[in-house]
Parts: C-alpha cells; sequence; structure tokens
C-alpha cells in the first residue's frame, strides 16, 4: 500500500433528503499510483462526482460519508480535520471544476486569482508570486500573458477560463489533480487543446489523475485505467484499451453501444434493426423549396454574427448546421425560426416570404405552426409552472385553437405516445421529470401542431449519452415515417452525420463548407473542417497516455 | 390542489416558526372578519360611567376615557387595518407585477422612463409622500389605501422588472413564443406567475408595513379620525393616560399592531416555499 497515491476502500456516502435517505455511492474502491490516471465514467447519477468530492472533502451538507476510507498518501483523510483538508487542498490535492465561469471570482483579475492560489501555501514576496503566477499562466498557454494577467474573467474565452483553472489548480505542484468534467461546455477544438495540455503538464509533472467525465472518447484517450459507476456501484474497471474494446458487463456495453462514432448508425446506438432508407415526399416539378434562406445577416451592436448566409432545404430534407460556439448557428436558426428579425437578406418559406412580418408579430402568421423549434436545454425551456401537458397542449391551444376537451386531450396523448412518452406523466411538473423525459416533452410540444419544418437547436447536448442514443432514435423515426423536414443544430459532427444528409459548416458567422454528409466526412474540403473532425475524442484510437 | 395543500403541510412542519405565524395570522383574520358578530360590546358606544376600568371580567382588556370596551375596539379595529393593508398591498401588487413585467420584458425607451419615475417617487421620504398624498385627497379610508399603494408600487415595480428580465431570454419563453404566444400574454400568463413565489415574500413583507403605515397617518391625525376603532388612533388617545398610570390603553393596541406585523414578516419564507412548485417533489 506504502506505494499508492490515492486508496479509496469500500467508499459509502448518503444523501439525507427530504425523501429518506439516499445512497450515492455504494462500495467504491480504486487505488491510484503517483503519475498514474483514471477515468471515472458513468452518466448523471451514478455517483462518480460525489466520489470524487469525498476525497476533497466537498461534499454538500446533507451528504455523510457512511463508511469506508480515503487514504491519501499513506494518510486516512477520510475524516480529516478542516485545518488539515485545508493544509492538502490547494498543495497536495487539487481539483479542475466544471464551468470555469463560473468557478473564477468574475471581480477579480485572473493573474491575481493565480497568486492567490499560490499564495494560500507559499510563503513569497509579492514579486516571486507575480513572477511565478505568470510562470504559470505560460505554462498553461496563455498567450501574452503579461497582458492578460489584469484580464477578469469575462474577457477571456471559455477555453481561456478553464486554462486559468488549471493554473490555479497546479500552482502548488500537487500530486493529485481532480477534474471534474473538465471540458464540459467546450468546443470541441477547445476541448482537445485543453485536455493536451493537462495530459502534458500531468506527464511533466508526474502527478496523478482522475478524469470524471460522462465521454467515453475523452476516457479511452487521455486515461490509461477507466472505471464504469452505475447508480453509485463500480461495474466494471479496466485499461481503457481493453474496456472500449471488449466490455464485458451489460451496463458498459450500452454506453459504449450508445457513444456515436465515425460509423455508427442511430439504429447502431440502440441496438434496433436498419433502417429502411428515407422516402422523401413526392415533389412536383415547380414546386418551391421549402426553405430559402437568401443572403441572411444580422448584427450585434455593429458586429455581423450572421454575415450573408443562404441556405437551401427541400421538403422531407434533414440538414445539418455545425459550427462551434459563436459561429451563427443558433442566431440562424432563430431567424428561420423567426423568433429574432434578420438585419438583411430574405427568409422564404415555401415561396412565401417571412421575413416581412416582424419576429414579434410573427406568432400569430398562419405559417407559425408550420415552423416549430425544439431547444437545447429541456430543463430551461419548459415552463416550471405548466405540467407536461400544458406544456405540449400549449401550441395545440394557441395555434391550432382547439379549446380544452376530448379533442385537445387525444391528440396531447397521441404525440405523447409518438414521442414514447408515458401518459401517465404527463400530469407532472417539468422538476419531476428526467432529462430524457423532459427532451420528449420539449419534441412532443414541437410536433403537436404538425409542422412542416423543425428545428433542432442542439437538442441532446445536455443529455446522457445513453439517452442522447434513445433521442435521436426517436427523432430519425420521426424523419423517416413522418417525413418532417429537420434543420439540425449542433457542434457534434457525428451526431449530425447519422441524422442528417446534407452539412453546412459554419464559423464566425458564414458558411465554411456545405457538402452531403457523406463526402464532407470522408473528403473535407475546408481546413477548418478537418480540424473539428480531428478534434473529436474516440476510443477506438490508442489512448495517448496509455503505455 | 391536494399537491399544493400536502406541500404546504409539509413546508409548514419543517418551520415551526412559519407554522405559528400562519396559524397567528389565520386567527387574526378569522377574529378580523368575525368581529361586528363576536364583539361583547359596542365598539363605539360610550358608558362614561365605566371609564378608564382597568382589564377585569367583564371587560378583558379595559376600557378607555369613553368607558369603550377596548378589547371590542381591538377586534373592530383589526378589521379595518387589514382591510386597508390587504387592499393597498393588493393594489400595488397587481400594477406593480404588470408594469414592472412588462418594463422588463420590452426593456428600450418604455423601461427607461418607468425606471426613472420610480427614481423620482423613490427619492421621497415615503411616509412624508403618503402623509401629502392623504392631506391632498381629503381624510378618508380610500385614500390612505391610495397613499399607501402609491408608496409601495416602487418596490413591486423593480423586483417585479429584475425577476422578468433575467428569465425573458428563457428556453420556455421563447418556446412559448415558438408555440404562438403574443408579447402580452407572455408577460400575463407565462413569466408573473413564474416570479410570483419570489415576490410573494415581499408581498407578506409589505403587509406588515401597511399596517404600520395606516396606524402612523391615523396616529398622526391623517386618515382615519375618531371616533372610528383603528389602532394607530386608539394608540395615539391612549398615549395621553400613560403618565396617569392607564397602561391598558396604549399597551393593547400597541401589542396588536406588534403581532400582527411580526406575523406577516415571519410569514414571508414560508410562503415562498409554499408557491414555488420546484419545491415539491
Amino acid at each position: 500500500m506504502s506505494g499508492s497515491l490515492l486508496a479509496v476502500r469500500d467508499l459509502h456516502v448518503a444523501f439525507h433528503t427530504r425523501g429518506g435517505v439516499v445512497d450515492a455511492v455504494r462500495g467504491v474502491d480504486f487505488e491510484l499510483a503517483p503519475g498514474d490516471t483514471l477515468a471515472i465514467v458513468g452518466e448523471s447519477g451514478s455517483g462518480k462526482s460525489v466520489t470524487a468530492y469525498s476525497v476533497m472533502q466537498l461534499l454538500d451538507r446533507s451528504a455523510r460519508i457512511k463508511q469506508g476510507q480515503i487514504v491519501f498518501r499513506g494518510e486516512d483523510i477520510t475524516r480529516a480535520a478542516p485545518s488539515r483538508m485545508k493544509a492538502l487542498r490547494g498543495a497536495a490535492i487539487s481539483i479542475v471544476f466544471q464551468s470555469p465561469r463560473t468557478a473564477l471570482n468574475p471581480i477579480r483579475p485572473i493573474g491575481r486569482q493565480v497568486m492567490d492560489a499560490l499564495s494560500a501555501h507559499e510563503d513569497l514576496s509579492a514579486t516571486e508570486l507575480r513572477a511565478r503566477a505568470l510562470e504559470l499562466l505560460e505554462a498553461v498557454r496563455i498567450r501574452d500573458a503579461e497582458q492578460r494577467f489584469d484580464a477578469y474573467p469575462e474577457q477571456l474565452s471559455g477555453g481561456m477560463c478553464q486554462r486559468v483553472m488549471i493554473a490555479m489548480a497546479i500552482a502548488c505542484n500537487p500530486a493529485l489533480l481532480i477534474a471534474d468534467e473538465p471540458t464540459t461546455g467546450l468546443d470541441v477544438t477547445t476541448q482537445k487543446t485543453v485536455m493536451d495540455l493537462l495530459a502534458r503538464l500531468i506527464a511533466e509533472r508526474n502527478m496523478g489523475l482522475v478524469l470524471i467525465t460522462h465521454d467515453l472518447g475523452l476516457a479511452a484517450r487521455y486515461c490509461r485505467n477507466v472505471m464504469v459507476m452505475e447508480k453509485g456501484l463500480v461495474v466494471e474497471r479496466a485499461p481503457a484499451v481493453e474496456l472500449f474494446s471488449n466490455p464485458v458487463h451489460p451496463y458498459t456495453r450500452k454506453l459504449v453501444a450508445a457513444s456515436p462514432t465515425f460509423e455508427s448508425t442511430v439504429q447502431d446506438l440502440v441496438g434496433a434493426p436498419p433502417a429502411a432508407p428515407v422516402v422523401r415526399p413526392h415533389e412536383e416539378r415547380g414546386t418551391p423549396l421549402l426553405l430559402d434562406v437568401q443572403a441572411v445577416t444580422k448584427r450585434y451592436s455593429g458586429s455581423p454574427v450572421v454575415d450573408q448566409v443562404s441556405l437551401t432545404m427541400r421538403r422531407g430534407e434533414s440538414v445539418g448546421l455545425v459550427g462551434e460556439s459563436g459561429s451563427g448557428k443558433s442566431t440562424l436558426s432563430r431567424m428561420i425560426c423567426r423568433l429574432i428579425d434578420h438585419d438583411g437578406g430574405s427568409v422564404i418559406f415555401d415561396g412565401q416570404d417571412i421575413g416581412d412580418v416582424p419576429a414579434r408579430d410573427f406568432h400569430a402568421s398562419p405559417l407559425r405552426r408550420d415552423i416549430q423549434i425544439v431547444f437545447q436545454d429541456p430543463h430551461e425551456s419548459l415552463n416550471p409552472r405548466f405540467s407536461a401537458f400544458d406544456c405540449i397542449a400549449h401550441p395545440v391551444r394557441r395555434l391550432l385553437k382547439l379549446k380544452d376537451g376530448a379533442e385537445l386531450r387525444q391528440r396531447v396523448e397521441a404525440v405523447a405516445d409518438r414521442c414514447g412518452l408515458p401518459r401517465r406523466l404527463l400530469p407532472r411538473f417539468p422538476h419531476q421529470l428526467s432529462g430524457g423525459e423532459k427532451a420528449r416533452v420539449g419534441i412532443a410540444r414541437a410536433i403537436a401542431v404538425e409542422p412542416r419544418l423543425l428545428v433542432l437547436d442542439e437538442p441532446t447536448a445536455a443529455l446522457d449519452v445513453s439517452v442522447q442514443a434513445v433521442v435521436l432514435k426517436l427523432l430519425d423515426d420521426l424523419r423517416r415515417d413522418d417525413g418532417l423536414a429537420f434543420l439540425f443544430v449542433s457542434h457534434d459532427l457525428n451526431v449530425v452525420r447519422m441524422m442528417c444528409e446534407r452539412i453546412v459548416v459554419m464559423r464566425r458567422g458564414t458558411v465554411v463548407e456545405e457538402g452531403a454528409s457523406r463526402e464532407l466526412f470522408c473528403a473535407p474540403r475546408a481546413e477548418y473542417t478537418r480540424d473539428l473532425l480531428a478534434s473529436i475524442p474516440h476510443f477506438e484510437r490508442r489512448p495517448s497516455l496509455a503505455g | 390542489m391536494n399537491a399544493t395543500l400536502r406541500h404546504a403541510g409539509w413546508v409548514l412542519r419543517g418551520n415551526p416558526v412559519t407554522a405559528i405565524a400562519a396559524t397567528a395570522m389565520l386567527v387574526l383574520v378569522g377574529l378580523a372578519v368575525a368581529a361586528p358578530w363576536i364583539v361583547p360590546y359596542d365598539p363605539v358606544v360610550s358608558d362614561v360611567s365605566n371609564a378608564l376600568k382597568p382589564p377585569s371580567a367583564a371587560h378583558w382588556a379595559g376600557t378607555d376615557q369613553l368607558g369603550r370596551d377596548i378589547l371590542s375596539r381591538l377586534l373592530s379595529a383589526a378589521r379595518l387595518d387589514l382591510a386597508i393593508a390587504f387592499s393597498a398591498v393588493g393594489i400595488s401588487f397587481v400594477a406593480g407585477a404588470v408594469i414592472g413585467a412588462l418594463c422588463g420584458y420590452a426593456g428600450g425607451a418604455l423601461d427607461r422612463w418607468t425606471g426613472r419615475l420610480v427614481d423620482v417617487l423613490m427619492a421621497f421620504p415615503l411616509f412624508v409622500l403618503a402623509m401629502a398624498l392623504v392631506a391632498a385627497l381629503g381624510n378618508r379610508v380610500e385614500n390612505i389605501v391610495i397613499a399607501t399603494a402609491v408608496i409601495n408600487l416602487p418596490f413591486y415595480i423593480r423586483f417585479a422588472r429584475a425577476e422578468v428580465s433575467v428569465r425573458r431570454n428563457a428556453g420556455w419563453v421563447e418556446a412559448a413564443r415558438a408555440g404562438g404566444e403574443g408579447r402580452f400574454s407572455i408577460v400575463l400568463r407565462f413569466l408573473i406567475p413564474n416570479i410570483l413565489p419570489a415576490m410573494a415574500v415581499q408581498i407578506s413583507l409589505n403587509l406588515g408595513w401597511a399596517i404600520l403605515n395606516a396606524a402612523g397617518l391615523s396616529f398622526l391625525g391623517l386618515g382615519v379620525q375618531a371616533p372610528t376603532p383603528e389602532w394607530g388612533i386608539m394608540v395615539a388617545e391612549g398615549a395621553r393616560f400613560i403618565g396617569t398610570g392607564q397602561w391598558w390603553l396604549v399597551a393593547f393596541p400597541g401589542l396588536a399592531l406588534m403581532l400582527a406585523v411580526l406575523c406577516f414578516n415571519l410569514l414571508g419564507d414560508g410562503l415562498r416555499d409554499i408557491l414555488d412548485p420546484r419545491m415539491r417533489t
């Protein structure tokens, strides 16, 4: 045991809540040698974060470590005194949190925050502190660190903020680094640079890493060993290479299957039989395009967010819109939905220029029901005071002018059935539903009025990978069986490839590449598309840190 | 409805303070409503032979300088004071929530101008403003209500505006627009119901404040006039007798005032927990 950096033995953690005692972690064992890397993989509620937080004693007040032992460098820290933990935190064990923007103090310059992290454990003069902080900022590859030293978090990008967080975490050369979903919310190319940096720093400084993630690709690429958790239990642990090539436990198999890869189809993700090819509704010659966006522009305070973008869609066609945050894809999709006005160009839907009606009056337009949208975050897109039934019934009441009664109820129930939402869940409020159930309510609401164009704004970005698989399958069925036209907005190229016939890649408000999904994937023309494709973490490849 | 009641029961069990405040509130409101039927004596008929009697079995809270039963007057006064407080707060809540929510949702010139108007209103010492309003409009109960509503209005406008502006770009608001909802109905049917739990605290605190305000105006001789029973007037009249040892003339109305305000203040936090559907599991 003397050789291990961190040993967690038979850890049980319970939360005392209104509903009674909830066991979040039920017997977790693992050991980490100095310089070793371990990924804890699981979906929300699996107990992966709770396990890591117990090591740091950063648990919520309602949580109790019921039994088990946490040993760090031979010292039992399971119930260490706060003063002892204070000495360890930052100096010997550090943590990098999810969402760097909220983890940094918004009113203190970033350089100062790095200095604070240093001075908490080391007795240095102000000039030495500053010099060390600068070194650290340079080590995490912040360009022009000298100038950026006095910048505030909101002046930096998300990736940059995460690098500052990493600089703070490694400031005192800790022996163990815990990274809790360090790249969730970052773009895929940023994710790659941040993770590469983290991997390099860890190797250079011989730190132990516990990476908590829901992303199997990330775990495989950056960690030697992987531990899979489900409902507070460790279901499988193995070296990364083995685990993904030969998963043993059914849950791991399900997770591996549900993760989109370069080759998978939507049917593969959920283990369904291959689907028949899409049958496009018959189009007569001369029927106008379903959607014809011509050189639309949107400016925010002078600078264009979407700059002269054109896009066409035929009836029943599914088009993917891909790009990183700030590429203008969400703005474009909202202009197409007529939720915001454009500053130039035109949006022609089925031969009619719908730009004539201001966005704020478009709710009364007869075309409102034809263009519907599924929003990014299912948690945030349902009215907290509406039951699932009311959420779905709302557009039916407003747009189809159906009064309360049997007809409305039938329609809502039919669409809930179509979306795989059990009828008994209809009276529930959003907070009483799981993420996947809320996503179904959001989709049911959008298709309840039988639109002709469905805009999907990152519909699965906030969902666990197995839930994402099921929701994608549902969407794919809607596309195939009901002939709905999809505009699928996403930052995830793999997902878009599976769902769409054609892909449009956007960057900084303009279209950089457009083409059929297969060709775009096999032979990307734009360099940016190649970068995007190369950044997708993948578990078929050999992990870079293994061996 | 059933779920709401069950949830309310759960919140009250968890917060004994809220439960006590709620019970006291219910008792107070019940007594006030039933006052005309349960008072032992007529609150305005004087009986000089019985003047300034200390609390006894016949007169639980004693009698005042005109021999009127103080307990009867207290209960009748509760009716008036609560009515003033509820209607004043009701008016300022409805008007403030609508104006504030519209400003918060629309932004732009409407928001800017309303904001400045509110600033101007708040620049006055509020109690003095209320006095001026009652003095200008005339000594009537309606005018106390109007004055109290006006001085509470800025708080509701600001509060509603702030709460709405953090929610106006929420996904569910955009979804409502995609579902064919117009601007006004989004504000009225989506945004205002969602800020209610947060506003409940404000309403409850304000009720206490409104009672104090009404009593304060009457104490100064503005608004409600003697011989109408009202806590502020009773304290004002009773104050003359403290020096001669007839403490019960001020002590009981003062106590009633204090308890009522305390109840409303304690109730606030519990009320928010009861009204917020997300607190239910």
